[in-house]
């Protein structure tokens, strides 16, 4: 797509330097002065970022010694020891609501982590005795619940990334769904996802003007076309594709929504190409994506967000690390396979790292009187609790940065390690808090048999 | 996309692998509710499915002679039945298609005079590139408001720029519009759950997709015209000219590299110490022999057994000492004899073999599976969870099913794995490039096995050329490559309801004597691919 970078003042010449020079990014437009665009906003700008590591964690090692202030990191968390006033490490949330509905262990933690709700029946086949074959999430996932609310005026609604996160789409591939049946892909690419965020940055405005407005000519066209095959339509295909043309009406009323671009608004720089498939350029992909999302944010394309690192059942090796077997079929080795066990502490814990970079990077961007990370919550969240034994219960949750009140006082109480009762908490739960701290009023997420309202003590 | 509506019956589920070791009969799809009559026309209830990638991209080639395949970038399409479908629309894929349409529209109206005949200009350009790449664009005749507000974006193109631009606007809103993108089939507002014959230019579309993966040809759309195709015998001529056409290696390569899951073969890596020749070009090498191994059974009126069973092979330099060959230079692929004591058609192909095997060792579990589902068309359940699966290292001194075995010694694992194991086992003399080997870790292989709860192919045998053999001649293996095709084609997995249409073509694949062309010329003739039942309202499986 084409954002419009309305006003930009760099000639093309002078941009196209600055991105050549260096490894990471120049300013390249600034709007606002030199505040921070977000400085100005009431209420405060809220945004959510969902990370997704696969295959569960091991326990032992991801959970704090201590208390709820005074804990201490074991091995995987020990790299958030940094951020460790800016978390909220949640241990014995679980997935309750996947007592419910079919599925097989993988195939209910991808669907139900970000929805709490049943999958419908499919064409995928799952592995529990007799279990029915499944096909996608019944309902939304929680960031989509909560892109509706502080999404409408942004480029994105929300924007989805991933990292060898598959290349074909089934629920063990998808976590994030705008509606039921409706699954949200991940850009896998670094490079595609560049250019559909900052796109036009290499293009002058008026070449980007005379973009918008055939785009524009196209789109009216193209809705008008819709809305003519749609009126000869049998009920059940005019739903499918309503569904499409309230996709592209929405695309062209927002093809013009420019990002409050701030002083700390820059166009990441990539490099060259690399191939984004490959195992050795994972961590780099990993890296890349992190940037265009925290980038894309900090020039208000968009306020939520997710990086999805592989997918359920993810299946490669970490050599960079010299963990050579595949990261699945070591979570399914025994407790007593001491050589895959510490394989499996350090993938979990080279993750670990990569989600402290980002709360790094968000911590280095200057918004208000803080940065980026007092005004994103970034939240890590994984399909199962333990790999080799499937277990949909204390599944690893940390939330990390926070949002604030319309007051600016921040809204979660971090800083802290809370241990729920992984028998009688549901995630569910966990994402009713998730909602209230954006502004939704609402007690119940997913589905509401495994409500409780908010999960106590996390404000 | 074509997704199934309600529940599932065709697929055989040896749900939990219980009671497999007594009576569990391996039965055909579609009979589990007992005696269907086949005099009246059933077919599943079938939800409307955009383009995948790969029609998009033979599409965009056929239409406008643009091959640099755009939707390889496009999110990836629904994998639920084993084979792509194109399932709901994000805005990412809506954003993907309109960015897609202005590059594909950019580059083809670089050469206006190729896209209009130089004797038209201007508006008469327009007009003509309206009707004849809208006829190809939407499968059908063009309605005049059609025209009319193609025409007007022309226009509009004109007023804000150029000719040019009235030109490539056009295009983009051809590839833009639902009529492209999505096989709309039956335009009945107010049908919902009917069985509907399809008119003549949506089964021209059927046609092509399937064996073309791409938008007919003028010939094929004349014939839907001129009301030809609605004589079941004129489809079955339109598939055969098609198949005669260079485009049905298309609908082929696209079948079994989706069968045969052979884009993973992309991705296959090995333990440098213990494999050294493997690199990304012996992968290429291999997945292109087997290909070129498909394309002559495809091309020659070939069968099943020659597919699993033939005794020649495609080699190059770098493939033969992996088939045990020498004095082969050169990269080209050629064809070779092999011996066939050892070689079973594509069963033991170093391409399947590599694709089912580790990184540092044969694979015997994932290559019963292979047999199982793909195969015999079985659903085998992942392992449960709660159970802690540890697959063997390797162990100096013992053979790969030696360390395997432990599976029959555990109960739990034992249920499942005895119908997986003994059909690995078979594949031992391969190691995990597919070479031959008579010994491992200093012991003689044991390929002994047994097909287990396999229908007619039931029964023990002795390595991969006799477990080729048992495969050949089964009933139950053809059905399950009819089934395939049938999947394919369909785009969804077969219900109840098309028990009568797949008794059809297992009928006329054994008239064949099991010529796989002739299958998927049969399956163009069923009932479940000339009609479409509408779901009902509201009850989408979307």
């Amino acid at each position: 797509m084409l954002p419009i970078f309305r006003e930009k003042k760099l000639r093309r010449r002078t941009f196209l330097g600055a991105l050549g020079a260096g490894a990471l990014a120049a300013p390249f437009y600034r709007l606002l002065g030199s505040d921070g665009a977000s400085a100005q906003t009431d209420p405060p700008v809220r945004r959510l970022l969902v990370v997704f590591s696969p295959n569960g964690t091991w326990p032992d090692e991801w959970r704090p010694d201590g208390g709820e202030t005074d804990f201490t990191f074991r091995r995987i968390l020990a790299p958030l020891e940094p951020y460790r006033s800016n978390l909220l490490v949640l241990g014995g949330v679980s997935m309750l609501s996947t007592e419910s509905g079919p599925g097989d262990g993988h195939q209910k933690g991808m669907g139900h982590v970000l929805t709490g709700v049943p999958l419908l029946p499919g064409d995928t086949m799952g592995g529990c005795d007799s279990c029915p074959p499944v096909s996608w999430a019944s309902d939304l996932s929680v960031d989509q619940a909560i892109a509706n609310h502080v999404g409408a005026e942004t480029r994105f609604r929300s924007l989805e990334l991933g990292a060898k996160s598959a290349n074909h789409a089934n629920v063990w591939t998808r976590m994030c769904y705008r509606a039921a049946s409706e699954p949200l892909p991940p850009e896998a690419n670094p490079w595609n996802a560049f250019e559909r965020v900052f796109g036009d940055a290499s293009l002058d405005p008026e070449a980007a003007r005379r973009r918008q407005a055939l785009r524009e000519s196209v789109l009216d066209a193209n809705i008008a076309e819709f809305e003519r095959l749609n009126a000869r339509l049998a009920p059940a295909d005019r739903i499918q594709l309503d569904r499409h043309l309230t996709t592209i009406r929405d695309i062209e009323r927002r093809i013009s929504a420019p990002g409050a671009f701030g002083a700390e608004c820059t166009v990441p720089s990539l490099g060259g190409v690399l191939d984004h498939e490959a195992i050795a350029n994972y961590p780099e992909v990993v890296r890349l994506q992190t940037e265009i999302m925290v980038m894309a944010m900090a020039c208000g394309l968009t306020h939520v967000g997710s990086i999805q690192w592989t997918n359920s059942v993810g299946n490669i090796p970490f050599p960079f690390i010299d963990v050579n077997v595949n990261h699945h079929d070591l979570s399914h080795e025994g407790d007593s396979n001491a050589g895959a066990v510490e394989s499996i502490i350090e993938i979990n814990t080279w993750y670990a790292r990569q989600y402290a970079h980002i709360l790094q990077r968000l911590s280095e961007v200057p918004e208000g009187d803080g940065t980026m990370l007092d005004n994103t919550l970034v939240v890590w969240v994984n399909e199962l609790g333990k790999g080799n034994s499937h277990t949909l219960r204390n599944v690893p949750f940390v939330l990390g940065g926070n949002v604030k009140n319309d007051d600016g006082t921040p809204h979660f109480r971090t800083g802290r390690y809370l241990q729920f009762d992984g028998d009688n908490t549901s995630h569910n739960d966990l994402w009713v808090s998730l909602c209230q701290a954006f502004g939704i009023e609402t007690d119940v997420f997913g589905d509401a048999a495994y409500c409780d309202g908010p999960l106590p003590n996390l404000t | 996309m074509r997704r199934l509506i309600g529940i599932t019956v065709g697929l055989v589920t040896l749900a939990g692998c219980e009671g497999i070791v007594t009576e569990a009969p391996v039965g055909r799809p579609g009979t589990s509710r007992g005696p269907v009559t086949c005099e009246e026309v059933q077919a599943t209830p079938q939800a409307i499915a955009r383009l995948t990638r790969v029609e998009y991209d033979y599409a965009i080639e056929d239409l406008v002679g643009d091959t640099t395949r755009p939707a390889s970038r496009f999110a990836a399409d629904d994998v639920t039945t084993g084979f792509e479908v194109g399932g709901a629309v994000s805005p990412l894929l809506a954003e993907q298609y309109l960015d897609a349409a202005t590059g594909i529209a950019e580059r083809a109206t670089a050469d206006l005079p190729a896209l209009c005949d130089a004797s038209l200009v201007g508006e008469d350009c327009a007009r003509h590139l309206i009707e004849e790449k809208g006829r190809l664009a939407y499968r059908r005749t063009l309605s005049a408001d059609e025209v009319d507000a193609l025409l007007a974006l022309y226009r509009r193109g004109v007023t804000l720029e150029d000719h040019r631009t009235g030109v490539q606007l056009v295009l983009e809103a051809l590839l833009t519009s639902p009529s492209f993108l999505y096989h709309v089939e039956v335009t009945s507002p107010d049908a919902a759950g009917e069985l509907v014959a399809l008119n003549d230019f949506e089964l021209a579309s059927r046609l092509s997709f399937f064996l073309w993966r791409s938008i007919p040809d003028d010939a094929l759309l004349d014939a839907a015209a001129a009301g030809e195709l609605s004589d079941v015998a004129n489809v079955e001529e339109q598939a055969r000219r098609m198949m005669d056409d260079p485009r049905a290696l298309r609908g082929i390569h696209d079948f079994y590299r989706q069968w045969l899951d052979l884009d993973r073969l992309d991705l296959a890596e090995r333990d440098a110490a213990l494999y050294p020749e493997f690199s990304r070009e012996l992968a290429d090498d291999m997945r292109a022999s087997l290909v070129m191994y498909v394309d002559e059974v495809m091309q020659n009126g070939g069968t099943l057994q020659a597919l699993l069973r033939g005794e020649h092979a495609y080699v190059n330099e770098r493939l033969a000492p992996l088939f045990g060959l020498e004095g082969i230079t050169g990269m080209e692929l050629r064809r070779v004899e092999v011996d066939g004591t050892r070689r079973s058609g594509i069963l033991t192909h170093p391409a399947l073999m590599t694709l089912y095997g580790k990184s540092n060792q044969s694979d015997p579990i994932h290559r019963g599976i292979f047999v199982r589902t793909r195969l015999l068309c079985q659903q085998l359940p992942p392992p449960p969870g709660d159970v802690e699966i540890v697959p063997p290292d390797l162990e100096p001194g013992l053979t790969t099913r030696e360390r395997f075995d432990q599976h029959r010694d555990d109960p739990t694992c034992a249920r499942c794995h005895q119908l997986i194991d003994p059909i690995g086992y078979g594949f031992e003399h391969y190691d995990a490039l597919g070479r031959y080997r008579e010994t491992e870790e200093g012991s003689p292989i044991d390929a002994t096995g047994e097909l287990i709860l396999a229908g007619d192919a039931t029964g023990p045998f002795d390595g991969a050329v006799e477990l080729g053999a048992q495969l050949a001649g089964s009933d139950t293996v053809r059905e399950c490559v009819a089934r395939q095709f049938f999947r394919f084609a369909a785009g969804r997995i077969e219900t109840d309801q098309d028990s009568c249409s797949l008794e059809a073509l297992n009928q006329r694949f054994a008239d064949s004597g099991y010529d796989l062309r002739e299958l998927m010329v049969a399956v163009t003739t069923t009932d479940a691919f000339i009609h479409r039942r509408l779901p009902t309202d509201g009850a989408v499986s979307p």
